[in-house]
């Protein structure tokens, strides 16, 4: 079976693709580091951020909608922050929203925080969809990451899809066995389920641990360092983070 | 020499289960044995033997003449172990860092390692899939990476646990003329219940409760 959870259109080609994944990551901690520290107002300058996202978007050849779509999984945490705007104080004119008085700096507050936030959402949603994954872990161990979080991410994004295979398996024959049960016995039944696929998951814990000291492991995974810088990486980050600072003296 | 040597091999699993029971077994060099035999009678048992990731608790395993024993680095170093489920066997994010993972952690340079990944691809018909994840894979593809991964290690016994179990006909059918081809100049040692695959060994015993229990023709069974 196939799944796409994490690098959904990151085998496809276009010029962001073909970077160098440290490329994309310094850009886009540049890109999420400036969009932070711009103040809201004057607008026009977290909307030069935004144009220049968009059509970074473009460039790269992934379905605008699609991450627009999963840049929207802000919006419960924006849902959060609405809720507690009544409370805030603030100066300036206030607005009626019904039975509620919200003060223009709240909601000053609120715009910018859903703009950034949005705008750094959809910044990593691109990177993510341009960059498989293993190939993002190779860029964030040359710069530096920790080498046991690499090995654990690496294996996570290896077995993750495996692990939801067995459980969907597993609910695909309790449905064919079992299509009429109440609230109760289902939660068991899943209860029961999630308890195997955690124990088989140990088990292959287990035999995977065998093939890796088959395999000469003694506790300190190797790999290649298979990352190389070409000009067109050096030309992209020489006009993107100038472009960056634009926004700052104009 | 002979590439392996056992005798009297006991295995208990901690649980109490009792898998071998008093095996012995020999295999020269250059030659490839089938270990036949039904389910559970302890044949992934005693393959994990040959490269030490069990140690005999009665008995002895000696394999090109060290007793495994007395230190596992170069036994396995000589040893290519392919698992029957390729899940288990391909552990990496892609198809290269999975074959390469073998050379590298044997300490060899980047240039070799390359090398050796190419040509085992290449032995396997699995050249273009480097890059691709393992969960992208056919089952069948899965089973030649898996043995790919093994061949870039360059093993002088290379032991193969159910390599044709669970392929469609046709899967098979390509596995079958390629486990012939590496059979040529290896000393291979397979396990499994396939009468096709036994015909391509020189040998064949039948393994049954934890026992060889005969030496069978592999030429003339189910005739
Ligand atoms: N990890 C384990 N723990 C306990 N018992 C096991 C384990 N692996 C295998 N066994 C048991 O050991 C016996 C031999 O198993 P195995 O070597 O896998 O046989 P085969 O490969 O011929 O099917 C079986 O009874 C099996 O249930
Ligand atoms: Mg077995």
């Amino acid at each position: 079976m196939k799944h796409h959870f994490l690098d959904q259109y990151s085998d496809r080609r276009s010029p962001l693709h073909s970077l160098d994944p440290r490329v994309k990551i310094l850009s886009l901690l540049s890109f999420v580091v400036a969009v932070v520290l711009t103040p809201l107002l004057p607008p026009h300058r977290l909307l030069f951020y935004t144009l220049l996202l968009l059509s970074l978007v473009l460039l790269s050849r992934v379905p605008p909608l699609f991450l627009l779509r999963r840049s929207a999984v802000v919006l419960p945490f924006v849902g959060l922050l609405a809720v507690g705007l009544p409370f805030l104080g603030g100066s300036g004119g206030s607005y009626n929203l019904g039975p509620l008085h919200v003060t223009r700096s709240a909601l000053l507050i609120f715009l910018n925080v859903l703009w950034k936030a949005w705008l750094s959402v959809l910044a990593m949603g691109l990177l993510v969809s341009t960059t498989p994954f293993t190939r993002l872990l190779r860029g964030l161990q040359s710069l530096g990451l920790p080498h046991l979080f690499i090995t654990l991410l690496s294996f996570m994004y290896r077995y993750l899809y495996l692990i939801v295979d067995e459980f969907e398996r597993m609910g695909r024959a309790r449905e064919a066995r079992a299509w009429r049960m109440g609230g109760l016995e289902r939660m068991r039944v899943v209860g029961n389920m999630v308890g195997s696929v955690f124990l088989r998951s140990y088990e292959r814990g287990e035999r995977i641990y065998q093939a890796m000291r088959a395999r000469g492991f003694g506790g300190r995974i190797r790999v290649m360092r298979e990352l190389r810088m070409e000009g067109t990486d050096l030309l992209f980050l020489s006009l993107f983070l100038p472009l960056l600072l634009l926004p700052v003296v104009i | 020499m002979r590439a392996v040597e056992i005798r009297g091999l006991h295995y208990t699993y901690p649980d109490g289960t009792v898998a071998l029971r008093g095996v012995n077994l020999e295999v020269e060099e250059g030659e490839s044995v089938y270990l036949m035999g039904p389910n559970g009678s302890g044949k992934s048992t005693l393959l994990l033997h040959l490269n030490g990731l069990l140690l005999p608790q009665r008995g002895e395993v000696r394999v090109f003449g060290r007793d495994t024993r007395e230190g596992v680095e170069e036994i396995r170093r000589r040893v290519g172990l392919v698992f029957q489920d390729p899940d288990d066997q391909l552990f990496m994010p892609t198809v290269f860092e999975d074959v390469a993972f073998g050379p590298l952690h044997l300490g060899l340079g980047e240039r070799e390692v390359r090398r050796r990944v190419r040509e085992a691809l290449r032995a396997v018909g699995a050249e273009g899939l480097g890059r691709r994840s393992p969960h992208h894979l056919s089952y069948g593809e899965k089973k030649r990476v898996a043995i790919a991964t093994i061949l870039s290690m360059e093993p002088q016994l290379l032991v193969l646990d159910e390599p044709t179990l669970g392929l469609d006909p046709w899967a098979r059918r390509e596995f079958l003329s390629l486990l012939e081809r590496l059979k040529r100049g290896r000393t291979l040692v397979m396990a499994g219940h396939d009468l096709e695959l036994m015909e391509l060994c020189d040998r064949a015993l039948l393994l049954r409760r934890g026992r060889v229990e005969r030496e069978v023709d592999p030429e003339a069974w189910g005739k």
